[in-house]
């Protein structure tokens, strides 16, 4: 019911920003469409931090590193293997497979013994992880930046897109794919962790792990479950997106979309899953209309006319933070999620 | 999180060693404005008055000579006169307050500071970006480093009997971790003197560190805020004091941008401000308009790479002038591609025009192509065209290398101008005799990157630059115009 | 196994016989010298390596000083900091920008007295800045709390280290090295002098009302309360002695640079710190430092090893630097999982000794000071349970759900409970019981 009335008022404000700047050209519509193209990468990610912590009740700060060597494993595959053309529909389960490997190793040799230490302890471990498996990516990959295809061409043959074009805006075929996905999987997942058994059970382990023996779940088998699930959310992302960003480095998923990414299931409620989604969207739409309006409205300081954005640098940078702050010394629940 | 990918804003910053000679001077920064050098004089452009001897009117006097060259043309001034500007004791650059480096006396004729100098070899040590946010690939610069000096011993030359060794370091890409590998290079290993291969913090730090023990700086030019200061430090490729203006020009001059709509597009790093201000400047002069101006923080993502492509096709942009960290600016392309987006782009700086650069860009699409950045090189694949050497020395000692790439293209040009610095030095090399020659050398030319003149208040000595164009055909940088400072 | 669970029947508490013996006079003799010749090595060899290496020692003194201001976060609080070159770097650029701006000090010289006062206003300025989050740490705890200094440290990443008349403009804000203190070797002394205060300080608070009082409430909030502690007070302090601290480090790195530039301060060395930390033992002050001085040291000490440095630039064609970053979070992830104590508890039997203890491998019983068992409870991981007897009675394997709930009941008294130690054999015995209690 919350959920319902939550995600109506957001759509409505959306809305309502799109009717005021309809048909100027200048105007934030285009920057709702990029905030929801943007956004959803940082749903995506949200998705696997919310599971994680459903599941851990800890902040996974290797999520993205599980996209970055999904990543990695799909660039391999494709562009240095010689004697074998691999395409691209074998090398993304490929892809996704070594980042479940990397999520499961992660909840075997991290999660599992650290599972009744403060959470913080596992915090501090999963920062450890990550920067882990970073330094091995350098080691592996050097820093040097590499390419990653999309899955469909953003422009065809002659070079026309392949995309739409909404409010002035192109939309390539892999954003929208993204978008698709993400909703997609909120969708799936609400689905299964509400109303399937095994999902409820899941759940269940989180809340309380006594009367979850006591019904007779594994401790260790849902935990596996949880971390291997959001390694595939965060593999998944990590191959939808680096095509999208222009190259390919080792930590590519973790600098740019790590913060935002946790401030989305922050906002979202870090125990929603619908909430990530949403979190997401409002997010990027709150980094990308906080560009349009550095670079449309200015303030006259001495005479000089300047754009808010070259009197505070780093405009979208704060707006996130500023959101971030709000949610947590405010409603620390966030829009959907039910706990303190 | 990692800032490994995260290219700083000082990305743009330097490179290598340089470079070679072109002639003239550097108007208007070693000459007052309005003045020319002929036949060794100094004349004013206009009327052509001779004002006095280069010696006289550049020469380590004690007045200020700015105020009268500049306002009086008719003045014989070099030591007398009212001045108006602000003179320091140690002599002055054209500009009042301009700072300069304080003078260095004539060298002892014995006894001075021989280190890293023995009858057989000189060591010079390298601080580059190996790991960082800004890396430069450190196998290439391994063999780079030491490959002209190794085609040298292999031809039988030598400097007097000498051949150059080179010792490389990582400084991280942090000033810090720079002042402390110099520190050892010039401690443990006794090298002659540093060099620095790329990142402004870097450079400015290491630089700073050989002035307090009087060990000779030869290095990129980036910015010349307190490099100007210092007495040991030579820049061997224009700064972005010099190239800001001459991009303008460039826009204007050769590509018609006087009535087009010009956007600057920067990180927003203070390291940034000079070839931001002297790119405005020259617009000014030019007569054609910036009409935007955007910065961008330095942890830019693909939000903001969106956001300023969307807002540049919605407001026309037709010349785009970028000066931010390659990958970001790459991600930029990437959704410029998207968005059907293909202004001119152009740029200064070396790591903008690395082949890798255009290879991943040119994957995604066309926007880089046709782009236009200055670089005190040429690009790797002419390099025939300026040193066919190079190619030779490739083939006999990397045969696998399949001739190399751009940063050992770079090294050697560097490693050139070591060279002929180290023969115009000549027999009795000391650190101090190195100082006091090469602020007197004039025209350092090593056919590669630009000719080189310096002058004792003057160490920035190049004031010309190549000209890159990005083409997909090939994905690589191509050199369109050389050793040009004037468009 | 009757034998391991005698031995855990007389773990728990100190025994009055342990407390009563004390060494010899022969026995302090000997702590004393061992202690001295520590001492002295250590300034022995800041004297005698060239000065690119005492550069480097006085960036491992800096470093210990940051270790133990986040140890005060992170161990005695309990908190984690992963913002914490904010406050470092805030402070290095207030120090520089007095010691510039408002005293006068040019690129030669520096007085003495000028670099203490800047060093001072560099100290109140990271207080300041610790006190906030100090107050914002009274609202929001654990993974919360650890996205705020998430947040601050980026702020200031982004737009505090970019202000130009703090930054002057890219040319970074100079800090001359004050005269008599100018050479790495005299700056190396120098930052000897602070962290030794440091470390006093430290020492004092943790016996201390106040150092008790912090542990207390990291122990239990509400039972802390319940006794009369002032919960607020006693926590914003702890932030503001870590402030402090790190204002001090901050002033240090700015003079031994001489010029602050932002770069220096980034998110990655904040993990880096943290990391350290760990890895040298939470709340173990002597651990911490070791930990800090070998993260600073150890991307050096790898080039020394010559066949090493060989090896892994020409045979694996890569620079050294790319294993830093693994190799030290490798370790971090190691001491989290298998050896808590870190460093601190590895070298502890020296410690205790040198303290005037029994020389012992094993610390004895619960009481006393023995923070972080709290941390990566061991009973959770191989370590006590085997001790203990991963088998039941009749030699099967005990279930995963009991072991599970063993380690629950031992770590659950600590993190929730007020009372006395966590009680293994309590534990061990009552099984599920046990386990109840929540």
């Amino acid at each position: 019911m919350r959920t319902g009335i939550v995600i109506g008022a957001t759509v409505a404000l959306l809305a309502l920003v799109l009717i005021l700047g309809a048909g100027d050209d200048g105007g934030p519509n285009a920057y709702v469409v990029i905030g929801i193209a943007t956004g959803a990468i940082y749903g995506l990610v949200a998705l696997g931090l919310v599971l994680v912590y459903k599941g851990s009740r800890v902040f996974n700060f290797a999520q993205g590193e599980f996209g970055t060597v999904a990543a990695f494993t799909v660039f391999v595959l494709m562009e240095q293997v010689r004697s074998v053309d691999i395409p691209y529909w074998a090398a993304l389960p490929a892809g996704l497979l070594v980042a479940v490997a990397l999520g499961l190793a992660m909840e075997r040799v991290v999660v599992r013994p650290l599972m009744n230490s403060p959470r913080i302890t596992l915090l501090v471990a999963t920062i450890a992880f990550a920067l882990l498996t970073v330094g091995v990516e350098i080691v592996l990959f050097l820093p040097e930046a590499k390419v990653l295809e999309p899955l469909i061409a953003a422009t065809d043959a002659s070079g026309n897109p392949n995309g739409v074009e909404i409010f002035n805006y192109i939309l390539e075929p892999q954003n929208i794919i993204i978008v698709g996905v993400l909703a997609l999987l909120a969708v799936v997942l609400g689905y299964f962790f509400s109303k399937t058994d095994l999902g409820l059970a899941v759940l269940a382990t989180s809340q309380d792990s006594f009367a979850t023996r006591v019904v007779g779940i594994g401790v260790e088998r849902t935990s596996r479950f949880i971390w291997g699930t959001a390694a595939f959310l965060g593999g998944l992302a990590g191959i939808l997106y680096v095509p999208i960003s222009g190259s390919l480095t080792p930590g590519a998923m973790t600098s740019g979309i790590l913060i935002p990414a946790f401030t989305a299931a922050v906002l979202g409620g870090m125990t929603s899953l619908p909430g990530a989604f949403l979190g997401g969207i409002v997010i990027g739409c709150v980094q990308s209309l906080a560009n349009w309006a550095g670079n449309t409205y200015t303030l006259t300081i001495d005479d000089v006319v300047k754009p808010l954005q070259s009197i505070i640098p780093g405009l979208p940078d704060v707006a996130i933070i500023i959101v971030l702050l709000l949610v947590l010394l405010i409603r620390p629940q966030g829009l959907l999620g039910s706990e303190a | 999180m990692t800032r490994s990918r995260r290219p700083l804003a000082v990305v743009l910053v330097g490179v290598f060693l340089l470079v070679a000679a072109a002639c003239g001077q550097k108007p208007g920064v070693a000459l007052p404005e309005g003045t020319k050098i002929v036949d060794g004089q100094v004349v004013d452009a206009e009327t052509g008055e001779v004002l006095g001897t280069v010696e006289e009117v550049l020469g380590t006097g004690t007045t200020d000579l700015a105020g009268d060259l500049g306002t009086d043309t008719t003045g014989t001034g070099t030591t007398t006169g009212t001045s108006t500007g602000t003179g320091t004791s140690t002599g002055t650059g054209s500009d009042p307050g301009e700072p300069a480096p304080p003078a260095n006396e004539p060298p002892p004729s014995s006894g001075g500071n021989t280190t890293g100098v023995t009858d057989k070899v000189i060591k010079i040590g390298i601080h580059a970006p190996l790991t960082g946010a800004a890396p430069v690939p450190s196998d290439s610069v391994e063999i780079g480093k030491d490959l002209y000096f190794r085609w040298m011993a292999d031809q039988g030359q030598t400097l007097f009997g000498r051949n150059v060794e080179v010792v490389l370091k990582n400084d991280q890409y942090n000033p810090s971790t720079a002042v402390a590998v110099c520190k050892e290079m010039v401690e443990k290993d006794k090298v002659f003197m540093l060099s620095g291969a790329a990142g402004t913090d870097q450079i400015q730090a290491c630089a700073r560190y050989a002035a307090s023990v009087g060990v000779p700086y030869v290095g990129a030019g980036v910015t010349e805020l307190v490099l100007n200061q210092l007495p040991n430090y030579f820049a061997t490729t224009a700064t972005y004091n010099d190239q800001g203006p001459m991009l303008a020009d460039f826009l204007v001059s050769d590509l018609g941008a006087k009535n087009e709509k010009n956007g600057m597009l920067t990180f927003d790093t203070p390291n940034f401000e000079d070839a931001r201000q002297g790119f405005l400047d020259g617009m000014k002069k030019q007569g054609a308009a910036v009409v935007y101006d955007r910065r961008v923080s330095k942890g830019a993502g693909t939000s903001e790479a969106r956001s300023v492509v969307q807002e540049m096709k919605t407001a026309g942009i037709e010349n785009v002038f970028v000066l931010t960290s390659p990958v970001w600016w790459i991600n930029v392309l990437k959704q410029a591609d998207t968005q059907q987006y293909e202004p001119q782009w152009v740029g200064v700086g070396i790591s903008m025009t690395f082949d890798t650069v255009a290879s991943v860009a040119c994957r995604g699409g066309s926007s880089i192509d046709g782009s236009k950045f200055f670089s005190p090189f040429p690009a790797w694949f002419d390099s025939n065209r300026f040193d066919p050497e190079f190619r030779q020395a490739m083939n006999k000692f990397h045969s696998n290398e399949n001739g190399g790439d751009d940063f050992m293209w770079l090294s050697w040009s560097g490693s050139k101008t070591f060279w002929d610095m180290f023969k115009g030095v000549g027999q009795n090399l000391t650190r101090e005799a190195f100082i006091y020659e090469v602020e007197r050398m004039r025209a350092l030319k090593n056919g590669i990157g630009p000719a080189l003149s310096f002058a004792p208040d003057d160490h920035f000595g190049a004031d010309t630059v190549h000209v890159s164009e990005a083409r997909c055909s090939d994905n690589r940088w191509h050199t369109i115009e050389s050793f040009i400072s004037d468009f | 196994m009757t034998a391991s669970a005698t031995e855990v029947m007389e773990a728990p508490g100190p025994t009055l016989e342990a407390e009563r013996w004390s060494p010899s006079a022969g026995g302090w003799t000997a702590r004393l010298l061992v202690l001295a010749a520590i001492f002295g090595g250590v300034i022995w060899v800041t004297a005698i390596v060239p000065n690119y290496w005492a550069d480097r020692i006085s960036l491992a003194a800096i470093f210990a000083i940051i270790g133990l201001s986040l140890n005060i976060v992170l161990g005695y609080v309990g908190q984690v900091s992963l913002g914490h070159h904010g406050f470092v770097g805030i402070a290095a650029f207030v120090a520089a920008y007095y010691a510039t701006e408002k005293a006068g000090c040019s690129l030669d010289a520096c007085s003495f007295g000028t670099f203490m006062t800047a060093t001072v206003v560099a100290a109140l300025s990271g207080a300041v800045v610790a006190m906030l989050l100090g107050l914002i740490a009274l609202r929001i705890k654990g993974l919360y709390l650890a996205l705020i200094t998430l947040a601050y440290g980026f702020v200031a990443e982004r737009s505090i280290f970019e202000i130009p008349f703090l930054t002057r403009g890219g040319a970074g804000m100079p800090a001359t090295r004050p005269d008599g203190w100018g050479t790495d070797r005299e700056f190396a002394f120098l930052c000897f002098f602070f962290l030794a205060a440091v470390i006093f300080v430290d020492w004092r608070l943790l016996r201390s009302k106040v150092g008790r009082a912090i542990l207390a409430i990291k122990h239990s909030e509400s039972v802390a309360s319940t006794y009369g502690v002032n919960v607020t007070s006693y926590k914003v302090l702890a932030f503001i002695l870590s402030g402090i601290f790190a204002g001090i480090a901050g002033s240090l790195l700015a003079f031994r640079a001489e010029t602050v530039v932002s770069n220096d301060f980034n998110f990655a060395i904040a993990l880096l710190w943290v990391l350290m930390v760990v890895v040298g033992g939470l709340g173990n002050r002597v651990g911490v430092i070791i930990g800090s001085a070998f993260f600073a040291l150890f991307p050096f000490l790898i080039v020394l090893i010559g066949p090493l440095d060989h090896f892994i630039r020409d045979t694996l064609g890569r620079e050294p630097d790319y294993f830093t970053i693994v190799i030290g979070s490798a370790l971090a992830i190691l001491t989290i999982i298998q050896y808590p104590g870190g460093i601190g508890e590895q070298v502890s039997p020296i410690t205790r000794w040198l303290g005037g203890k029994r020389f012992s491998l094993h610390a004895e019983g619960h009481g006393g000071h023995k923070p972080k068992e709290a941390k990566a409870a061991k009973p959770a991981t191989g370590g006590l349970l085997a001790k203990v007897g991963l088998h039941n009675e009749d030699g099967t394997e005990r279930s995963d759900e009991a072991l599970a709930a063993l380690g629950r009941a031992v770590e659950r008294p600590a993190s929730h409970d007020p009372g006395p130690p966590p009680d293994v054999w309590g534990a061990l015995v009552g099984g599920k019981k046990k386990g109840d209690e929540r």
